[in-house]
């Protein structure tokens, strides 16, 4: 078992918020992984450490044994596929712009861009005519499904995505996650996922990776967390999401 | 996209270049004569002018160059050779302090300078005592002392002259005058007032235009009180070994005027239109019989196109150089809080010095004509630019930028493809800015000689003709709004209409 990202004691300031206290975490490639948590449990802070976004304060942290440091990590980035809400699409460039951006700046010759873009719209089945659109001519499932083509132009190694469908409708949500989880097991790619939603993290991921107060509370599968909590806060949160449906069969739940 | 932008920069810098270089005059052997901005200076100027080109040398005038400031600071650096100036002005105002008390002493000092003082033409241009010339000659008076003999005089004098310490307090102390009746009211209207028999006596200066029109005598100072501004020119001490003849040429200026001459000749030009060269050549003809081929008088379509090509040729440098600096020191704001905080304060600075004030500061940096001009210009037009650029930048999404960053974009590339193309509008809204002030600041240059829709503006003023001043002030208008015009369809050409 080889170990594309490997975080020991990572330690994250923010002035005086604490984003990340002591995370140690080792992601094995090809697997997915989501990572869970309240709001503020520093889930985004640390996919940012990953791609070498934020400079840590304490603990090192290795891509495929390379010390990952802001300064140095263009080429690492280069490795990794990022994801966030709405795409983060820029809004001057057209959708196929957008997706080729990294291509077109490292001189990938054009017949070689038109055809992963050919690929790629097929594989998030989004029909090839929307490629002169700009971002601001799309609905909000459309920009995902581009951020995501743009994630993966370049084929990387990793793929980490920070709440990519948390702004949308829940039907379109429903269509996205299995669109997701479709590309996700026909690349064999790493997958790193950031949810507060952990039904939407045990369909996509196979191991949840839970954090509180910048700590890992508990790393294991779904059906771990419900039946060996690591801590009350673990069988909190679990609870806490419970589907719609489960408290129609008991409405005296407790939320 | 970014690349058509890079072209566009390209083309934009070799065009700077190009009319820099074209701005700049050539270094020949050319006499530059200055003039003031009232009627008499530029009427010299251009006699001096004819008499340069009669020893056979080229002369170029540069006519109505703001004031004594400004042609004193080029002469010193070269950038005139000459210009009329008058004694009271150079002991008054430029040697202020130093209290020298002859021309004598006057001209040592200009010398240790550098500046060769010509024994003065002719004419004495001060303050001075005006009446009727039909009242004076019923009641027989000649000079201020004869004042005393009429204490039922009525003066009206202008209210600088009521003030000023060498003016009325003194000179009624001087002569012991009786009169009673004094009242303060504006120069020109004292003329009106005193054709309508309202007043008796008013001061005046002793070559204005309107004594000959209106009839007057000057009142003589026997008691010697008013100080002297005998008529001078003013000429660089190495143009006398650079071009003889044209200095020797000069020098047969040297009393060939007297005030009376100098009135009629003011009176042609302020009362009755005529060009200055047109009065400089019968001048010429009458005292020396130097016959110059008349020049051709420019028709008002040729003075509109000359003055349109030299404003947009001091708009379009003056904006071009600063949409070139500006740019990239408002990226570097928008990168560095340190940065930002002093370029941002040094251009809003730069903003507060007052326009005039910035002009006689670049003339030992920039000589006169149009270059101080175009760095006035390109001084003002940094602010909007510079500023719109850096918070164009500055406000985009973090979001975005992590996005950028994320996907491993390196800076430079992160720049022009990501930050730039986002803020253009900004930037476009900046430029345009510049741009419109630019136009309208641009009349300023014609103080410097720079031309430009100033330049009817100025004589306009000078002249009181309104319909010169709109010669200046409607193009000026029109380029404004076709500049906030063109602006408008280059945001449409060049912002990405995913904005
Ligand atoms: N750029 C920042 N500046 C200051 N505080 C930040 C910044 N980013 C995150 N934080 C703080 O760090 C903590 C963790 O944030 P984050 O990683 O975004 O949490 P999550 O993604 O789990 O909601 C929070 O308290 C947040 O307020
Ligand atoms: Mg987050």
């Amino acid at each position: 078992m080889v170990s594309i990202f490997k975080l020991e004691h990572i330690v994250k300031h923010y002035g005086g918020t604490l984003a990340l206290d002591d995370v140690s975490l080792s992601i094995t490639a090809g697997t997915s992984v989501a990572l869970i948590g309240s709001s503020g449990s520093g889930k985004s802070t640390l996919l940012k450490v990953m791609l070498g976004l934020v400079a840590t304060d304490g603990g090192t942290a290795q891509f495929e044994n390379t010390v990952i440091a802001p300064q140095q990590s263009l080429a690492l980035r280069q490795q990794m596929g990022y994801v966030i809400q709405e795409g983060g699409l820029f809004p001057h460039l057209t959708v196929s712009e957008n997706i080729a951006l990294m291509a077109e700046h490292l001189d990938w010759p054009k017949e070689k861009i038109r055809a992963r873009l050919s690929e790629l719209f097929a594989l998030t089945r989004l029909p090839e005519h929307f490629a002169g659109r700009y971002p601001k001519e799309l609905s909000g499932g459309q920009r995902q499904r581009v951020g995501l083509m743009r994630a993966l132009m370049l084929r990387p190694k990793v793929l980490l995505l920070d709440e990519p469908l948390g702004a949308l409708d829940p039907i379109i949500r429903a269509d996205l996650q299995h669109d997701l989880k479709e590309i996700f097991q026909s690349l064999g790619a790493t997958v790193v996922l950031v949810t507060h939603d952990i039904s939407e993290a045990a369909f996509l991921a196979e191991t949840l990776v839970l954090l509180h107060e910048g700590r890992i509370v508990q790393h294991g599968s779904l059906a771990e967390l419900v039946r060996s909590p690591a801590s009350p806060f673990v069988t909190r949160f679990v609870n806490a999401q419970r589907s719609p449906l489960e408290s129609l069969q008991s409405p005296q739940s407790t939320i | 996209m970014y690349k058509k932008i890079k072209k566009i920069l390209l083309a934009l810098a070799v065009l700077v270049a190009a009319m820099l270089h074209s701005a700049v005059p050539s270094a020949a052997q050319v006499v530059k004569i200055g003039s003031k901005k009232f009627t008499e200076s530029v009427i010299l100027g251009e006699v001096a002018s004819g008499l340069v080109r009669s020893a056979g040398h080229q002369a170029v005038h540069q006519k109505e160059i703001g004031g004594t400031t400004i042609l004193w600071n080029a002469l010193l650096e070269g950038d005139i050779d000459l210009y009329p100036e008058y004694t009271g002005t150079l002991m008054a105002e430029i040697f202020a302090g130093r209290n020298i008390k002859s021309d004598a002493e006057l001209q040592a000092v200009l010398l240790e300078k550098g500046i060769k003082m010509l024994r003065p033409l002719g004419f004495n241009n001060t303050y001075a005592l005006g009446i009727k010339d039909s009242v004076a000659a019923r009641l027989g008076i000649k000079t201020i002392s004869d004042l005393k003999q009429h204490a039922r005089l009525r003066l009206g004098l202008s209210n600088e002259f009521l003030s000023r310490k060498d003016g009325w307090p003194g000179l009624k102390d001087r002569y012991e005058l009786p009169q009673t009746s004094v009242q303060g009211l504006d120069h020109d209207l004292a003329y009106r007032g005193l054709e309508s028999n309202a007043i008796d006596v008013i001061d005046l200066y002793s070559t204005d235009a309107e004594i000959a029109y209106y009839h007057l005598r000057i009142l003589t100072d026997d008691l010697n009180y008013f100080p002297r501004y005998d008529a001078v020119l003013l000429v660089r001490a190495d143009l006398e070994k650079k071009s003889p003849q044209a200095f020797a040429a000069l020098e047969k200026m040297s009393g060939q005027m007297t005030e009376e001459k100098m009135v009629k000749m003011n009176a042609a030009s302020k009362l009755r239109r005529v060009p200055e060269n047109q009065i400089a050549a019968e001048f010429l003809a009458e005292t020396f019989g130097i016959k110059q081929a008349a020049a051709p008088e420019e028709t008002m379509v040729a003075r509109l196109w000359q003055n349109t090509k030299d404003h947009l040729s001091l708009v379009a440098v003056s904006l071009l150089a600063a949409i070139a600096v500006s740019i990239p020191l408002g990226v570097w704001a928008a990168k560095s809080k340190r940065a930002g905080g002093v370029i941002l304060g040094a251009v809003g600075v730069i903003q507060t010095v007052p326009s005039l004030a910035l002009l006689v500061v670049l003339i030992p940096v920039a000589g006169i004509g149009a270059l101080p001009a175009m760095l006035a210009l390109f001084l003002y037009s940094l602010l909007p630019m510079v500023r719109n650029t850096a918070t164009g930048i500055t406000t985009i999404s973090p979001a975005l930028t992590q996005s950028a960053a994320a996907l491993g974009l390196p800076p430079a590339a992160k720049l022009w493809r990501i930050e730039l193309p986002m803020a253009l509008p900004q930037i476009l809204a900046g430029v345009k800015t510049s741009a419109v002030i630019n136009v309208g600041t641009a009349t300023l240059g014609a103080l410097v000689g720079a031309g430009g829709y100033g330049q009817p503006i100025l004589t306009g003023i000078r002249l009181d003709d309104t319909s010169l001043i709109l010669q200046g002030a409607v193009p000026a208008a029109v380029l404004a709004l076709a500049v906030q015009a063109l602006f408008g369809a280059a945001e449409k050409v060049l912002v990405s209409k995913g904005l």
